[in-house]
């Protein structure tokens, strides 16, 4: 089958950026869509052109490396999937599709489909972790976790950090990703004891990173390749809230940890 | 409290309380409206009672006033709010997309910021409309108190009418993201039941409230109210 | 040229890296660490493993028998005082990784769950759901970052090991983002840049697996030892190699032939039974079931597909709402990648290149020869692992020997003054080197697909499941003209950039040394132990062959192996029996 491409390219951070059109020729419905692209690049690097850079590492959806807007959805039309987890036998031949990188102020694009998402990193730093001093570790027995709560965690801790979420919300607000940690760790028993700092720390540092706010409109949640739900997010409100109205303790930075 | 303002979740949690307190006088209010059906002496003395709520406690239109303040600090909160995230969240994608493709998010959902700037406007010239009678009257036909004569003489001009319909399906769509939106941001329907339950309230008062309002101006025009 | 220094280096960023930095940070807060690594953390190849981490934890499971399962597992040529400290010091770490957020399976009644795995008597194996190195990357990464003192190099691709005066010194490396050349001195530098499974066309490991500190160890003059012994997991999906994870077969999946037939009975594997039996059958040691396949397919009993012979993986009988709670991401990738669905239908799955017993040669603590540098997880070889590594076994080993590394790194430097400055001096010939042979030069008269695709096939051949001495030599031979032909390769890409040929070149260079090991070790042992198995050298010769051998690097020509002896304790060589 045959594909045209319509590619962001940029050359670096400073520069324009502007879309380029390349023609993907008898491809194999069965290649992925990352497999594509190598052909293409190896074309490109053929004709002495600069190869079109995009993030990719496992190739089997796992490592949250790849990611790029298809035709303005995240990910492309499948769901529950990442770029290389897409197959061509989803699209026809003849098919026009836009490549865009994750667009949001807090992912500032590095080259062509490669953005900087530090952003979610120092987020997690504000508090995504457990500090409790571990010691001599008991015997995990004694500290039972009911079966429901850890499915939940699990489902919460799928999260492989892609930045689809940020990318397809109309607010570009990172708050999916901020409630899968929050609640991942807020449903396990060792992250009880900094649940009200962990989650006004990680709002703070999401609010300073610049993401937009969140107006329940779940497009974040339509292209999650793990299928994480908003639901976590009305519990991130939930948690906000109920920390803002106990205890207070100033917010931990680099400098006062 | 000032903490909590300062992060968009706080921000949203302000207007989740003021949509509230609104929703809740939408639809009060949408229920003293169907009060018209009950024939004109009904409706006027309702009209008077309002005014004379809580007497001899308090004054005449004290409770009317005390609740008109309330909701206009609701209001200047809920759009304050809004307007300070809608500004967050232009910032947050300073460059467009070539191509964006809506998935999940309903019609409704993204049309809560111009359909709620639709709906200022329409409350604006609704309070002038009927509480001042200083549009939509030809001069002398407005009367202070008369309720009943007014909102039928107001109705059957058809295009007020049509003005008056469409901002009730306007709200309908406010309502209908606006009250499921209010739980999620308020953290309250995190567990599954909860959420079909959320969903469909919002859904049942969005309708609630269009029919019971459109009833009104339906009314007049078909007759039905005179 | 970029100058930066810290007190300890990590080179790598999966399981046994961030495990290392954490290690150093929690025993010597004053000192500066340093993780470096050509991709960010979260995305190292140990997010990708599946199955669970291995550790006595369940009542009537003993040290003992985890040492004697991964011995035995091991033929016999794991180091016993080393598996002995493993075992030991497994199930402390992982109830570190639980305090620190890492939700494992639970049982109903609330205690760790266990699953069986392949080559255990009992079950030991955690996990959680079947993303265990996933869940187990991001715990760790998340706790590095609450460590202000760890430092991060993320797309930083290291291109040669600083060593004067007799120790390691630091790393001269590239920025991927912006193509700047960094020298970044160090008191001591710890290898934790995993195995080397893409020199093999057909493997479960992500491109980012080549070998790296395997080839800078060896190009700094540390030994590789046992890189004859190449794990191939029974059950990877063919074409793209995806591994389908042993939990399958623990969770009661079946192997079938064309005929749909148990072929394993025939293998002296145990008897078929209804439910999985411990160290029976599809729960054996990995290099069986591998080996079992070659010669169902020399028998003519394998399906031929479009992308070779491959088995049937059978998991219908145990129905949609087991494999949805246990193994849903089996689920995924089937239903993603071959566009099958596991519940209605087989999985057509073949063995895959998946692991690397060998590696840098290091002593129990995680050092190496060399004074100053350091390896743990899969780049290293303690051993523990032996000829044969046993499921499960590798993520505790990242966590016990990225600690154990991590302490004695982080206790070297702190004994020791700043680096030399005649280091700087090295530094800058690498400059001039990587500016010569990446930036010059234009109409590349050498392509590096080329290489590489020569490359594997000539490992696919001759390095595979069962080798014989005429193979190996010619495979060395070509191994060599492959290295002489690198050098007279030129880029075409000459941007700064993310310039993505120049790493392929980089990495490409480390994965032909790699493989020369692996053959050179192939040739001079002249038998067969556990995965690596000669069809001229069918018997295991304990008298000649119970040592490791250790491939040094040689000016010009193939490396040149030396020999040295397995340490034994308490488990004298014995048979390895399954299915009895």
């Amino acid at each position: 089958m045959n594909l045209t491409l319509r590619v962001w390219r940029q050359k670096n951070a400073h520069a324009r950026g502007r879309f380029v059109t390349y023609e993907a020729r008898n491809v194999s419905p069965d290649m992925s869509f990352l497999e594509m692209l190598d052909v293409v690049n190896e074309e490109l690097i053929g004709r002495e052109q600069e190869p079109i850079a995009f993030e990719h590492d496992c190739r089997e959806g796992i490592c949250g490396a790849c990611g790029f807007m298809i035709n303005g959805i995240a990910h492309g039309p499948k769901r529950g999937t990442t770029v290389c987890q897409l197959h061509l036998r989803t699209f026809r031949d003849g098919d026009h599709l836009t490549l865009e990188p994750w667009r949001a102020k807090a992912f500032p694009v590095i080259k062509d489909l490669v953005v900087d998402r530090g952003a979610f990193d120092r987020i997690i730093q504000a508090g995504g972790f457990i500090s409790a001093p571990a010691g001599a570790a008991p015997d995990a027995n004694a500290i039972l976790v009911p079966k429901e709560d850890v499915e939940l965690a699990f489902d919460a801790a799928a999260c492989i950090g892609c930045g689809a979420c940020v990318a397809a919300c109309p607010n570009a607000s990172a708050m999916l990703f901020t409630a899968a940690k929050v609640s991942h760790l807020g449903l396990l028993p060792q992250g009880q004891p900094e649940r009200n700092d962990r989650v006004r720390n990680m709002v703070a540092a999401m609010d300073r990173e610049m993401f937009g706010g969140c107006t329940n409109m779940g497009e974040c949640q339509a292209v999650c390749p793990k299928e994480i739900t908003i639901a976590f997010i009305a519990r991130l409100n939930h948690d906000l809230l109920a920390a803002s109205f106990k205890g207070r303790k100033p917010p931990r930075t680099a400098a006062s940890p | 409290m000032i903490a909590l303002w300062s992060t968009s979740i706080g921000k949203k949690a302000v207007m989740a309380v003021t949509g509230f307190i609104l929703t809740g006088f939408v639809v009060a209010h949408m229920l003293g409206n169907l009060k018209i059906f009950q024939g004109e002496e009904k409706f006027n003395s309702y009209a008077v009672w309002l005014r004379e709520v809580g007497s001899p406690a308090l004054g005449h239109q004290q409770f009317l006033w005390v609740l008109r303040l309330i909701l206009l600090a609701a209001v200047a909160l809920h759009i304050g709010a809004a307007v300070q995230l809608t500004r967050m969240s232009y910032a947050a994608r300073p460059v467009r997309y070539r191509r964006t493709e809506a998935i999940h998010a309903t019609y409704a959902a993204r049309t809560m910021r111009w359909g709620g700037v639709i709906l200022t406007l329409f409350v604006m010239y609704h309070i002038l409309h009927f509480t001042f009678g200083a549009v939509g009257y030809a001069p002398g036909q407005y009367r202070p108190m008369s309720v009943y004569r007014n909102v039928v003489v107001g109705f059957s001009v058809w295009y007020v009418s049509a003005f008056y319909i469409v901002a009730m399906i306007a709200l309908g769509l406010h309502l209908y993201h606006g009250v499921w939106s209010m739980f999620q941001t308020l953290g309250v329907n995190t567990v599954g039941a909860d959420r079909f339950f959320f969903r469909t309230l919002a859904t049942v008062t969005s309708l609630v409230v269009i029919l019971g309002n459109i009833s009104v101006p339906v009314g007049v025009l078909a007759g039905l109210v005179r | 040229m970029d100058l930066s220094a810290c007190d300890v280096l990590v080179v790598g960023g999966g399981g046994a890296g961030l495990r290392a930095a954490i290690a150093v940070a929690e025993t010597h807060p004053n000192l500066r660490v340093a993780v470096i690594s050509k991709v960010y953390p979260m995305r190292s190849h140990t997010v990708s493993a599946e199955g669970g981490a291995a550790a006595v934890i369940k009542p009537g499971d003993s040290l003992e028998e985890h040492a004697y399962d991964t011995i035995s597992g091991g033929d016999w040529l794991c180091d016993q005082d080393a598996v002995e400290a493993f075992v030991r010091e497994a199930p402390a770490e992982m109830l570190r990784l639980e305090h620190w957020g890492c939700p494992w399976n639970r049982e109903p009644d609330g205690s760790i769950a266990v699953r069986p795995f392949g080559g255990m008597k009992a079950q030991r194996t955690w996990f959680a759901a079947d993303k265990t190195g996933f869940h187990m990357l991001h715990t760790l990464f998340q706790t590095t970052l609450k460590y202000d003192v760890i430092q991060r190099y993320d797309e930083f691709f290291v291109t040669k090991l600083l060593v004067d005066e007799g120790r390691c010194q630091g790393v001269v490396a590239i920025e991927l983002g912006t193509g700047k050349i960094h020298a970044i001195t160090a008191k001591a530098v710890i290898l934790c840049t995993g195995g080397c499974g893409k020199v093999f066309p057909f493997t479960t490991n992500a491109n980012i697996k080549n070998g790296d500190g395997m080839a800078l160890a060896y190009r700094a003059g540390a030994p590789l030892k046992d890189m004859e012994f190449v794990q191939y997991h029974p059950t990877g999906l063919p074409f793209t190699g995806i591994l389908i994870t042993e939990a399958a077969r623990s969770e009661g999946g079946w192997l079938l032939n064309k005929d749909g037939y148990r072929y394993l009975q025939d293998y002296d594997l145990g008897k078929p039974e209804p439910r999985p039996v411990l160290r029976s059958m599809e729960l054996g040691p990995r290099d069986r079931l591998s080996q079992a396949f070659v010669k169902e397919q020399e028998k003519g009993r394998t399906l031929e597909g479009p992308y070779g012979h491959y088995v049937h993986l059978d998991l219908r009988h145990l129905g949609e709402k087991l494999i949805d709670k246990k193994l849903p991401f089996v689920r995924e990738l089937c239903l993603k990648y071959v566009g099958i669905d596991p519940v209605k239908e087989m999985i057509p799955v073949r063995p895959v290149v998946h692991y690397m017993m060998g590696g840098v040669s290091t002593d129990i603590d995680g050092a190496t020869p060399l004074p100053g540098l350091y390896a743990a997880g899969e780049v290293a070889c303690v051993s523990i692992n032996g000829a044969n590594r046993l499921g499960s076994n590798s993520l505790p080993e990242c966590l016990v020997f990225g600690a154990r590394a991590g302490k004695v790194a982080a206790a070297f430097a702190a004994e020791l003054k700043a680096p030399s400055p005649s280091v700087l001096t090295q530094a800058h010939d690498e400059e001039r080197r990587l500016e010569e042979k990446f930036r010059r030069g234009r109409g590349a008269k050498e392509r590096i697909a080329t290489l590489r695709a020569e490359m594997h096939e000539t490992m696919e051949e001759s390095a595979g499941i069962y080798r014989n001495g005429p193979a190996l030599q010619k495979a060395a031979d070509k191994l060599r003209s492959l290295q002489e032909r690198f050098r007279h390769l030129t880029l075409d890409d000459h941007s700064y950039t993310f310039n993505t040929e120049q790493t392929a070149a980089l990495e490409l260079s480390y994965m032909l040394d790699v493989a020369e090991t692996i053959v050179q070790s192939a040739l001079q042992r002249t038998e067969s132990r556990g995965s690596h198995q000669r069809t001229d050298y069918p018997e295991r010769d304990d008298k000649n062959f119970l040592g490791h051998a250790l491939a040094y690097r040689a000016e010009d020509g193939p490396p040149r192996i030396e020999w040295v002896p397995v340490t034994i304790t308490r488990w004298p060589p014995g048979q390895r029996v399954y299915g009895r």
